[in-house]
């Protein structure tokens, strides 16, 4: 990996970080909507929309965090300049942000564009439910 | 359109009671069914269970009568309506106390002498309340007075009302009658011989001759032969009660009573269809616990409860058929003064298919219907699923269906009790009729679908069942059924197509004003989709 020695390269590796983090967002949402059509309905007392949640926050978690931790650990260690790693770390920061906040509002959206799917019963126990 | 079926004695209850299940089916779509259950035995179990499949049925559609409406192509559509007569023998209950032997011997001897020309000293003298016990030429008299005056009495009844309803259907069109019952008992054998002429005449009463049910009706009948045996009598329980059916007649008794309807000219020109059914053999025990604990003979009352059997069946559809069959045929019929005698062989290997039982035209549907109904008992019935009482109470997270009626979702579990099973405290299945119906035809795979189906005895078997392939490898509706994803079930299926199956397309269930047969439009809906049919 490049070393960061100048604000300009900085600035590059700002905007592809930003770039990263919408496709990790995005990749994180996929693997979401798939691993909730894979949880199938329970008869009776159906509470299969709690095991969704729950995956739905573990993926959440586990790439907003995964995505920090790598630039934090790696990315974060190219940078020469102190003052270009405290500048990037409020990136780093910015796209955790966007990663949990992003992922929280498509599924929210999804969800009421597919309200009878298994994906919307992440934010609606009722798979049907009224908008 | 509007239908009269006649059930009469035992096993017309039980034929019945397959009737009824035909209808649950919606086999008889847009069909208003005026069924009269017509037995001496008014205690009889069969009767008694024959009133609980009608009570849940009615109740399945409304609980309001004034509400329940035909439908099409949906569980329960036909609307019935249900009459029951049965003669009064409470006061006078032999034939010496109904024919005021006594007062007549005094007064008009030869009448008298008449009487004991033709009936015998025991035939005179035994308990009528448990039926005709095979002396139909008692039975036929009996049956046709007991008629005649039911309809003359100043007392309302079903039988009046009936008749009323024949009546106003005779004089707007040509209604169809078809009677079921056997020939080789008592009641039954004893009726459909008089049953046209006893209700035309009635019909000409009520109606003050402005009526004429016999011109404009068209009858049909089965003819059902022997197909079960019971305990013979002790010398004791012969003594005791002077007349008593034995089963060791009843293969002769249906002998001799098809030869009746071959010869008969009375017969042959008020019916214009004879389907003739019976059995290869007479082995069938309708009430084997009874049986092992060798019990007494069982001449009548509420501990005769015979278990279905699966020419019940055979003669539901017959009135099934007849309701279809083209009126030039009937009409031609009744106009040449002659009857057909339909019937239908099975297969040589044993299986039962469904053309058997409805022909190859309506083959299809019959399956699809049947199958239908049966997965939607396994869903309300098996407390692992509970499926419609989950769609009312929430638990299944669907929404929209809170305003449904729970004691009426209580009468679908009931009928689906009585159809077939109920889950014991043990986790047993009951038996009801679908399964009594193929043990009857010998188990296995025997019976029109899966041996896998009926296979279940405990709620855990029949739950890890293959009930999302129902048919067998061969025959019609081999390829209808599903698959059960990865990391699905077949529940999951069940739930992800019902909530999606009026997507893209008008909500059929809105045809319904009753919000529980909106929902179960929905299920049929569903689960014809699923199953691909």
């Amino acid at each position: 990996m490049n070393k960061i020695t100048t604000i300009q390269k900085l600035e590059s590796l700002q905007g592809s970080t930003y770039v990263y983090a919408v496709i990790a967002m995005l990749v994180a949402f996929s693997i979401s909507v798939i691993v909730a059509q894979m949880i199938a309905y329970q008869p009776r007392n159906d509470r299969s929309y709690v095991r969704r949640r729950l995956w739905s926050a573990i993926i959440c978690v586990v790439f907003a965090l995964g995505f920090w931790l790598y630039n934090q650990l790696v990315v974060i260690g190219t940078i020469t300049k102190m003052p270009l790693q405290d500048k990037f770390a409020m990136t780093n920061l910015l796209c955790l942000v966007i990663i949990v906040i992003g992922y929280a509002l498509l599924g929210l959206i999804g969800s009421l564009v597919f309200r009878k799917s298994k994906f919307a019963t992440i934010f609606f126990k009722s798979a049907n439910k009224k908008k | 359109m509007e239908y009269f079926v006649l059930g009469i004695g035992g096993t017309g209850m039980r034929c019945i009671e397959s009737f009824i299940h035909l209808c649950a089916m919606g086999m008889l779509d847009d069909t208003t069914v005026h069924l009269l259950a017509l037995d001496t035995d008014k205690n009889n179990g069969n009767f008694a269970r024959l009133k609980a499949v009608k009570d849940a049925y009615l109740n399945v559609k409304d609980l309001d009568s004034s509400n329940r409406t035909t439908g099409k192509d949906c569980f329960f559509s036909a609307n019935l309506k249900y009459y029951e007569f049965s003669p009064n023998y409470e006061q006078k209950s032999t034939f010496k106390d109904v024919f005021g032997y006594d007062d007549t011997h005094y007064n008009n001897r030869n009448a008298s002498d008449l009487a004991d020309l033709v009936f015998s000293g025991d035939v005179e003298e035994f308990n009528l309340r448990h039926g005709y016990r095979a002396q139909t030429h008692l039975g036929s008299m009996m049956m046709y007075h007991s008629i005649i005056e039911a309809v003359q009495s100043d007392f309302n009844n079903d039988l009046k009302r009936f008749l009323q309803s024949l009546i106003a259907a005779s004089s707007n069109g040509k209604p169809r009658v078809f009677i079921l019952g056997s020939v080789f008992g008592g009641t039954g054998a004893s009726s459909i011989p008089i049953i046209p002429q006893a209700i035309a005449k009635a019909a000409g009463i009520i109606s003050k001759g402005a009526s004429n049910v016999m011109q404009n009706a068209y009858f049909g009948s089965t003819l059902l032969t022997a197909y079960f045996k019971f305990n013979l009598p002790s010398a004791t329980e012969r003594k005791e009660q002077k007349i008593i059916a034995t089963s060791d007649k009843f293969a002769l008794n249906s002998q001799v009573a098809m030869m009746f309807y071959q010869d008969d000219a009375t017969v042959q020109t008020t019916y214009q269809k004879f389907y003739m059914i019976g059995t290869p053999g007479m082995d069938w025990d309708p009430m084997p616990q009874k049986t092992e604990s060798g019990a007494k003979t069982i001449t009548g009352g509420s501990e005769q409860k015979n278990d279905s059997h699966y020419i019940e069946l055979f003669a539901a559809c017959a009135a099934l058929d007849f309701l279809k069959v083209e009126e030039d045929v009937l009409q031609t019929n009744k106009t040449n003064k002659k009857a057909d005698y339909q019937y239908r062989s099975i297969n040589d290997n044993g299986k039962m298919e469904f053309q058997d039982l409805v022909g190859q035209a309506r083959a299809e549907e019959f399956a699809k219907k049947m199958s239908m109904l049966t997965i939607l008992s396994i869903l309300c019935n098996n407390p692992v699923y509970d499926f419609v009482s989950s769609l009312q109470n929430g638990a299944a997270k669907i929404s929209g269906f809170e305003d449904v009626n729970p004691e009426q979702i209580k009468n679908l579990k009931d009928y689906f009790a009585l159809y077939h099973f109920k889950a014991g405290g043990d986790d047993v299945l009951s038996e009801g009729w679908l399964r009594q119906l193929h043990r009857s035809a010998g188990g296995s795979d025997k019976f029109l679908f899966a041996a896998e189906m009926f296979a279940p005895q405990t709620v855990k078997e029949q739950t890890k069942s293959d009930w999302n392939q129902p048919f067998r490898n061969e025959g019609v509706c081999r390829d209808n059924g599903f698959s059960v994803k990865l990391f699905g079930n077949k529940y999951d299926k069940i739930k992800e197509n019902f909530l999606k199956v009026y997507d893209g397309k008008d909500d059929m269930s809105a045809s319904f004003t009753n919000r529980h047969e909106q929902m179960l439009k929905r299920i049929y809906d569903t689960l014809i989709s699923v199953y691909k049919f």
